[in-house]
């Protein structure tokens, strides 16, 4: 006993010391089990209360899953495995955290204990970690138990194989044709509640035109359909919009704030991603051309690894390039897994309304998502990122922004050789230039030539002496050489057209591993590819690869498998996104999580009758558009009744049409159409608009953190309209543009003064404005009741009411006589009334 | 419908409605809540069940618990100053000037484990009753210490501008999280509705790398996102008419319109959105009269003016910018930033080739205005209610980057940030980097502590106050959580 003791006083005393010697010692010496706790209770508990109970013993939360209550709670350890190594106790976790050794695995995370601190605990571990049971806390009931059950998530609603529902039996022969309606109707009878009355022709159609061209009808149109009777007239507008090229540019647009469409990488130089434009342009091409949706699934995940591959399917691969990347990242290890985790997070959300990605850490929460589902899904895109070792990004090859050339092998050799052609003659240049430079630089002084060695010194000091160097005709000879030479480099060769698409390193993957708490530094069990378990589908067979495959074929199996009828998801996700963006909200108000801690769907048979319908006519979205718009649930006013909103104030039962603002692609579009300026052209780089000086004056480098276009590209369509994700473009960005960093199935709508100031102060609208003043002129003449007869048929897709003319007269009028300002430029502020007016924003 | 989600509550909202507001499922967020105080609508809004959509984002909300703070300037040191040279003293630095040593160090030129010193450049003194030694750089902030709490073991999770600049802006090094005055806002609101609740001012040279990521409200609405102000010329973007519109022009359209939208709105009663939208036209015809009053210092005196250096064409730019911050808080905007230091390189505190220079230029440009900020904010009794914080993404290495020269890299083992004001401690310095001030090492702290700090003095539970998006419940302060640093608070 007395022996033990000196040895504690020693161990205190001699501090690091006998950390290396004392403790191997002391792990063979014969304290009894009362000696030992009193350590405990003395020594060791203070140091642990100190610096490690506040979180790892609190008794709800605890950090790391580790609990240091309890001996048994070393044992088990956390997240990162066993604390304590009892065959090999100097090798125990707790030791190596609390060394400060590595950089990634230090505790306390307030600093490093002291020396004495250190050896106490060293000791303690060696000794076996006793525990006073006396002051053992232990876990509570339900620390362990959070882990999701996956045998109850399996009977969650959205988990469900698709299957058409029974309709109901309704009265109304109208709503009796289209099993939307009957679906609809059943539900708001069941209610007690009736559907509100149909919406005006003029109303329908401009909902018709801004949902599928997101632009309105011009006054003939909407003449033309009042006055047109007939049975199919409605149908016949729906389907000349949806052959309509603005209609792939509108639509375009709301899967490019899914896929977190942008143009640059984000952060210190937030470099263009090259060639990015071709997938938005894809995109536009899909929709446009009525792509079947599970071929446009399967182009975007795997268009390099399909039986057919086609540059437009390689170019749909863009879509795993779109995120952001930090070309300059702290932990390049963690930085890949980061890249990988977008590419998941972004995958499991767009497709299949999952968020995979809260489970990258830990066990998902809520949904029956374990840790492991969420590797097996990164697994399937383990090879698409090629890591970039710390430091060397610079020089790295890998960057996210690799391309790839459009162009067929002939076309490849072609220009290949014809660069080499070019690249031969200017060799030949330069050999002949050689000679003269060399008697050039033999006039140098020796600092001069040591100077040259920097090549635009030496080019420099070469122009400055080449007179003194050489014969006039030498000199003449060398600069006509030289302008030959200088002529020939500024040959541009037509370039081939590059892709940013996704690429493998081979066709063998290298190993996933479960990352424990996410640390690319803490790999622990090994996985291979698979689907999320609660959908009870069988492991994936990834197909053999040929050794000099090129890639491994697993994203293949992933596209195949989303892509696949049986998926429950897929369908129901997509057919809910076409819903949300006709009624301004899904069937499922949260359209990228249809997990538990989304919202649950209104009208569930609906949401499955759709689907089951969507993926009979071939996953048909043109069709689904038209068989929705061909509802009298699309059809019905937007005009409340008290019933209405007595019972169903958020109207989930579908009782009328809710009001929807126009995004803020449709504003901007929508003031350009109106005067005329819009410019039609499809496709191709983005272009950059007129962005006021104090904007530019945010960035970093303001001389270069925009382009200029020319005037006439400026007014084309805002989804050309380039996307910086450090530059928001601000007409653009004051009507709640969609932030690019991360995936956005539902924008905003805020309503903010500083909108107004835009709409009144800004010089878009007010150009936009005089340049309506101008139309209104032409078209309308001078007089002022014909201008406002005009402004507002273009403007409103309706006649105005005599009243509505007679107060614009009105203003005008006034502008001129009270505030003195002339007729034209009354017209001007008219103008940019009508562009501000709540019914020019505003659907009904 | 009933929902089978676990029984939550996130500020005041169900799990059901949170999720709903954060997915932008309601047809807007309005600006009725906020209008309300002004006693703008005559008529009520109509239907059950809409309370939250008539409720302005950035309407007043109650904080979590008493504030100790009511707002915050938050003084950007864009670049990431050297601690060691300003208010990190260590001694035993100087001798060892230009002698090469073992130390291991991580900044841009990557993981280093030997490096030749660089001996702080200026002198310390200690100043006020705590005797805080600072550097001669900043000869007028010292004597403020008094009010001041240092915090020097400081440490983040990135010595690369990018990637820190995000970090001590929003919280994490990937791109996408909304930024600390964007929460601030999101949690309490703001006091004034006719002026931007969070405004950052920039440095004349250009904004800081990444531009509007450092304001951004990412996946909030951007109701919550900072507004970029200027000291000079129009002070928010389109206050002023292109190209002039007299206010009486201006009045005659804004009745008309009013007037359209009235009617078109009568049929639509229970549309809420529509009379927001209304009456943000009224809100905006505010905005222009009292912006332009709270930038003029017309009503200033030439001795308050002098106190902020105004008067000297070295501190005119930044002192401005302090004036107008104080004037803005006193206005009731909620959170203030503003940068020293903008653009790349030199423009910046980043002093990679010449401390001296660099650290002489920047330091010379903000001593006095900071100084003269938190003197007249005390003198007007204004400081015990606003949280000054000062500091970079970052501090700087006691090594040299380069084989020659004094400039140093980045370092984010361990830096030095203060606070002064709104339920901090005056006086008293927290945390200790080694005798080198290489790392921290004594009370280490991360960001999220700094962040965790200005919420809990601002009123809010850093650990509680969440928004739904992604499928988690996102905090500032990450899944992980994080305690205020109760050792400088009051």
């Amino acid at each position: 006993m007395l022996r033990s003791l000196s040895i504690f006083r020693i161990g205190r005393l001699a501090g690091l010391c006998l950390a290396v010697l004392g403790v191997p010692s002391f792990a063979q010496s014969e304290a009894d089990d009362s000696q030992k706790l009193r350590f405990f209770d003395d020594e060791v508990l203070p140091i642990l209360e100190e610096h490690c109970l506040k979180c790892h013993g609190a008794e709800t939360k605890i950090k790391g899953g580790l609990r240091l209550t309890s001996r048994e709670g070393l044992l088990r350890g956390g997240d990162q495995g066993p604390a304590i190594d009892l065959k090999k106790p100097e090798a125990s976790l707790f030791l190596a955290m609390i060394s400060y050794r590595d950089d990634d695995h230090q505790m306390p995370p307030k600093g490093k204990l002291s020396p004495e601190k250190s050896v106490v605990l060293s000791r303690w571990i060696a000794m076996g970690a006793p525990y006073d049971p006396r002051r053992e806390l232990a876990a509570a009931p339900d620390e362990n138990s959070g882990r999701p059950i996956l045998a109850e998530g399996r009977s969650y609603w959205a988990f469900q194989p698709l299957k058409a529902p029974q309709l109901p039996e309704v009265n109304e022969v109208a709503w009796r044709k289209n099993p939307i309606d009957t679906l609809v109707l059943g539900k708001l009878s069941a209610n007690g509640l009736s559907p509100a009355s149909a919406a005006a022709r003029g109303t329908l159609i401009r909902r018709a035109y801004y949902d599928l061209v997101g632009l309105p009808p011009t006054p003939d149109e909407v003449r033309a359909f009042e006055a047109d009777e007939s049975p199919g007239a409605f149908e016949r507008v729906i389907d000349g919009l949806l052959a309509s090229p603005r209609y792939g540019e509108t639509w375009a647009r709301h899967w490019l704030d899914l896929v977190r469409y942008a143009e640059t990488n984000g952060y210190e130089r937030d470099g263009p991603k090259p060639e990015a434009w071709r997938y938005r342009d894809y995109v536009i091409g899909a929709f446009n051309s009525n792509k079947p949706y599970d071929q446009f699934v399967r182009e975007q995940i795997a268009g390099d690894e399909l039986d057919e591959v086609t540059f437009e399917s390689l170019v749909a691969t863009g879509f795993q390039r779109l995120g952001i990347w930090d070309d300059e990242p702290v932990d390049a290890d963690q930085a890949f897994y980061d890249s990988l985790d977008d590419v998941v997070a972004t995958t499991a959300q767009t497709f299949l309304g999952l968020t995979v990605n809260c489970a990258r850490c830990h066990d998902h929460k809520i949904d029956p998502i374990p840790q492991a589902d969420y590797y097996r899904m990164l697994a399937f895109f383990r090879n698409t990122f090629e890591n970039i070792k710390q430091g060397e990004f610079k020089k790295s090859a890998f960057t996210l922004n690799t391309t790839t050339p459009l162009a067929t092998p002939a076309e490849q050799e072609d220009y290949a050789r014809r660069k080499n052609e070019l690249k031969e003659r200017i060799e030949g240049l330069e050999a002949k230039i050689l000679p003269f430079e060399d008697t050039i630089v033999a006039t140098f002084s020796n600092p001069e030539k040591d100077d040259a060695k920097d090549e635009r010194t030496r080019r420099a000091l070469i122009e400055r002496k080449q007179e003194a160097a050489l014969s006039a005709e030498a000199l003449a000879e060398y600069l006509n050489l030289r302008r030959e030479l200088g002529d020939l480099k500024r040959v541009a060769l037509q370039p081939l057209p590059q892709g940013l698409v996704i690429r493998e390193n081979g066709a063998k993957a290298p190993e996933t591993f479960i990352l424990i708490r996410g640390s690319a530094h803490s790999p622990g069990d090994m996985v291979t590819p698979g689907f999320p378990q609660v959908l009870g589908f069988p492991d994936p067979e990834i197909p053999a690869q040929p050794e000099d495959g090129k890639s491994s074929g697993r994203r293949r199996v992933l596209a195949d498998w989303i892509a696949g009828r049986q998926n429950p998801l897929t369908a129901r996700v997509m057919v809910n996104r076409i819903w949300q963006h006709h009624f301004g909200r899904g069937i499922v108000r949260s359209s990228n999580n249809f997990g538990k801690l989304g919202d649950r769907p209104t009208h569930p048979e609906l949401l499955d009758w759709l689907a089951v319908e969507f993926m009979r006519t071939g996953w048909d979205m043109k069709a689904l558009h038209k068989q929705i718009m061909l509802s009298k649930t699309y059809q019905m006013s937007s005009q409340a009744n008290e019933a209405g909103l007595q019972k169903d104030p958020n109207n989930d039962l579908f009782w009328r049409f809710d009001m929807r603002r126009l995004r803020a692609e449709e504003i901007r579009d929508s003031v350009l159409f109106l005067t005329g300026n819009l410019n039609g052209k499809m496709g191709g780089p983005s272009i950059f608009t007129d962005v006021p000086k104090e904007v530019l004056q945010t960035a970093s480098q303001p001389d270069r953190a925009w382009g200029e276009s020319a005037p006439e590209e400026r007014n084309r369509r805002s989804v050309y309209v380039y996307v910086k994700r450090s530059l928001i473009e601000p007409v653009l960005g004051t009507f709640d543009l969609a932030d690019a960093d991360s995936p956005c199935a539902v924008r905003f709508s805020t309503t903010v003064p500083t909108q107004a100031l835009t709409m009144l102060n800004s010089r878009f609208f007010n150009q936009q404005a005089s340049a309506l003043a101008v139309r209104l002129q032409r078209e309308a003449g001078a007089s002022p009741e014909e201008q406002a007869l005009r402004a507002f048929s273009l403007a409103l897709s309706r006649e105005p009411t005599r009243a509505e003319v007679a107060t614009a007269v009105e203003m005008i009028d006034r502008l001129q006589s009270e505030a003195g300002i002339s007729a034209e430029k009354a017209l001007e502020r008219f103008c940019l009334l009508v562009i501000n007016l709540n019914e020019f924003v505003y659907l009904d | 419908m009933k929902s089978d989600k676990p029984i939550n509550s996130f500020c005041g909202q169900t799990r059901r409605e949170f999720v709903h507001t954060a997915a932008g499922g309601f047809a807007s967020l309005a600006l009725s809540g906020l209008l309300e105080l002004d006693g703008f609508f005559v008529r009520p809004a109509r239907g059950a069940g809409v309370d939250q959509v008539l409720r302005s984002p950035l309407a007043p909300k109650k904080p979590h618990f008493a504030p100790k703070a009511k707002r915050v300037i938050f003084l950007f040191m864009y670049g990431g100053p050297s601690h060691v040279d300003t208010f990190d003293y260590k001694p035993k630095l100087y001798p060892l000037d230009e002698k090469t040593i073992e130390i291991k160090t991580f900044g841009r030129g990557g993981h280093k484990s030997q490096g030749r010193v660089v001996g702080p450049k200026w002198q310390f003194q200690p100043y006020g009753q705590c005797g805080k030694p600072v550097s001669d750089l900043f000869p007028h902030l010292a004597t403020c210490v008094d009010d001041i709490a240092f915090i020097h073991s400081m440490t983040a999770d990135s010595p690369i501008h990018g990637s820190a600049m995000l970090m001590m802006n929003s919280g994490h090094i990937l791109s996408g999280r909304p930024s600390l005055g964007s929460w601030v806002n999101y949690g309490l609101g703001s006091e004034n509705q006719n002026l931007p609740g969070y405004v950052v001012m920039l440095d004349r040279t250009g904004g800081p790398i990444s531009g509007a990521k450092n304001w951004t409200s990412g996946y909030m609405p951007a109701s919550y996102q900072g507004t970029v102000f200027r000291p000079k010329g129009d002070p928010i973007l389109d206050l002023k008419h292109v190209d002039g519109m007299a206010p009486r022009e201006q009045r005659t359209l804004l009745d008309f319109l009013h007037r359209y939208n009235m009617e078109h709105a009568e049929k639509r009663a229970d549309n809420s959105n529509l009379e927001a939208r209304i009456a943000s036209y009224e809100l905006a015809y505010k905005m222009q009269s009292s912006t332009p009053e709270a930038v003029d210092f017309s009503k200033e005196s030439d001795t308050t003016k002098a106190l902020y250096g105004i008067d000297q064409p070295r501190t005119a730019d930044f002192g401005q910018k302090c004036l107008l911050a104080r004037r803005l808080a006193e206005r009731g905007v909620r959170f203030i930033q503003i940068y020293s230091g903008g653009s790349h390189n030199d423009a910046n505190w980043d002093a990679h080739s010449d401390i001296v220079k660099n650290h002489s230029y920047h330091a010379g440009n903000t001593d006095k205005p900071i100084a003269g900020l938190l003197t007249d904010l005390k003198q007007r009794g204004l400081l015990d209610e606003t949280l000054v914080v000062w500091g970079g993404e970052f501090g700087r290495q006691p090594t040299a980057e380069y084989a020659k020269g004094t400039g140093r890299d980045h370092n984010a083992y361990g830096f030095t940030m203060w606070m002064a004001g709104g339920g901090i401690k005056g006086g008293v310095s927290y945390g200790e980097t080694d005798e080198l001030g290489s790392a921290a090492v004594t009370d280490r702290l991360h960001v999220r502590n700094l962040h965790a700090t200005v919420l809990s003095l601002m009123g809010l539970d850093p650990n509680h106050l969440s928004y739904f998006y992604g499928g988690l419940d996102q905090k500032l302060v990450g899944v992980e959580g994080a305690d205020p640093i109760r050792a400088i608070m009051a």
